[in-house]
C-alpha cells in the first residue's frame, strides 16, 4: 500500500497548497479560491518553473544557472514582461555612475537651452 | 484591512540566521520591517527541486537564482490570480474556480499550459470522485502518473520538465471539506 505520508498540503503537486493559497490570498478582492483552481495555479507554478528554468539553463552554456540568465530569459520574452521590475539586468557602480553622469549632463544642457533664470 | 489580514502564526518572522535559511523568507529580510505580502514565498526547496529537475542532472543553480525564482514565482501566482479574479466579479462570482485561472493563463499569453492543465484538472477531478466513492488504492496510483501529460506536453518541448511523481491523494491536499466545492463544467 503506497499512500505516502505527505507533508501538509503538498499531495499532488510538489508545492504546499496552503503557502500557494495564501499568495493568491494577497491579490486584491479575492474572496474565495475552489480546490480546482488552488489545484491548476499550483501545477502551473510548477510548469512555469521549469520553463523558466529549462531557458535560463540555455542561457548559461553548461555553467550553473545564475541571476544573469534569469534576466535575460526574462528580458527577452514577451510572456515574462511582467517580471522584468522583478528581475532587472543589474549593472555595476561604475556602470551606474557613468550612467548618472550622463543624465546629468543631458539635464544641465537642455536647462541651459532653456535659459532659465530660476537659477 | 479585509482580504489582507493573514493568520498571525504565517507572521512568525525567524530572526535566526535570515540571510543563509531561505526557507524561512516568510516575511522581509529584516523582521523589523512591516509584514509586506509580495514577500511571501513558496519554500526554496521545492523549487530548488523543481528546477534541478527541469536541467540535466549535472546542472548547477547559483543560490541567488534560486532566490529569484522563488520572487518570480509569487509573482506569476498574483499575476494570474489578479487576472482571474477580475473575470470572477465581471461575472458576479465569489469563488474563482479552474476555469478562471485557465482563461487567465491564455490571457496572459500562457497558452501552451492550458491543455496540460484541462488534463491535469481532470484526473484530478475523477481522482476525487474515485475517493469519494469509497475506493481504496492498492498501488500507486498510475492514472494520475505524468506519463500522459508528457506525451502532450513534448510537442511543446515541456516533456522533461515534468517531472513530479507525487501520488494522487486528495485526503491530504490540505482541503479539510469539500464545500467551495469543485465545480464540474
Amino acid at each position: 500500500m503506497e499512500i505516502k505520508s505527505p507533508k501538509q498540503g503538498s499531495a499532488i503537486s510538489g508545492l504546499p497548497l496552503s503557502r500557494v493559497k495564501i499568495i493568491m490570498k494577497s491579490s486584491p478582492d479575492v474572496d474565495h479560491i475552489s480546490p480546482d483552481a488552488l489545484q491548476a495555479m499550483s501545477k502551473a507554478t510548477e510548469m512555469f518553473v521549469s520553463y523558466l528554468s529549462m531557458k535560463a539553463h540555455d542561457h548559461a552554456n553548461k555553467r550553473s544557472i545564475e541571476y544573469k540568465n534569469l534576466a535575460d530569459v526574462v528580458n527577452n520574452d514577451d510572456v515574462f514582461g511582467f517580471l522584468q521590475e522583478v528581475i532587472p539586468h543589474k549593472i555595476t557602480v561604475r556602470e551606474y555612475w557613468k550612467l548618472r553622469n550622463s543624465q546629468q549632463r543631458s539635464e544641465d544642457e537642455s536647462s541651459d537651452d532653456q535659459g532659465s533664470g530660476d537659477g | 484591512m479585509e482580504g489582507n489580514t493573514f493568520p498571525n502564526d504565517f507572521l512568525i518572522s525567524d530572526e535566526r540566521d535570515v540571510e543563509d535559511n531561505s526557507e524561512q523568507r516568510l516575511t522581509t529580510e529584516q523582521s523589523k520591517s512591516p509584514f509586506r505580502e509580495q514577500d511571501i514565498y513558496l519554500p526554496i526547496a521545492n523549487i530548488a527541486r523543481i528546477m534541478k529537475n527541469a536541467v540535466p542532472a549535472n546542472g548547477k543553480i547559483a543560490k541567488d537564482a534560486k532566490e529569484c525564482v522563488q520572487e518570480c514565482v509569487s509573482e506569476f501566482i498574483s499575476f494570474i490570480t489578479s487576472e482571474a479574479s477580475e473575470r470572477c466579479a465581471q461575472e458576479k462570482r465569489k469563488t474563482i474556480n479552474g476555469e478562471d485561472v485557465l482563461f487567465a493563463m491564455a490571457t496572459l499569453g500562457f497558452d501552451p499550459y492550458i491543455e496540460p492543465l484541462k488534463i491535469y484538472l481532470q484526473k484530478y477531478r475523477d481522482t476525487l470522485k474515485a475517493e469519494k466513492g469509497g475506493e481504496v488504492y492498492q498501488d500507486t496510483p498510475q492514472h494520475l502518473s505524468d506519463a500522459d501529460l508528457v506525451d502532450h506536453f513534448s510537442q511543446n518541448n515541456f516533456a522533461e520538465m515534468l517531472v513530479t511523481t507525487e501520488q494522487v491523494d486528495p485526503a491530504f491536499s490540505g482541503q479539510t471539506s469539500l464545500e467551495g466545492s469543485i465545480q464540474f463544467q
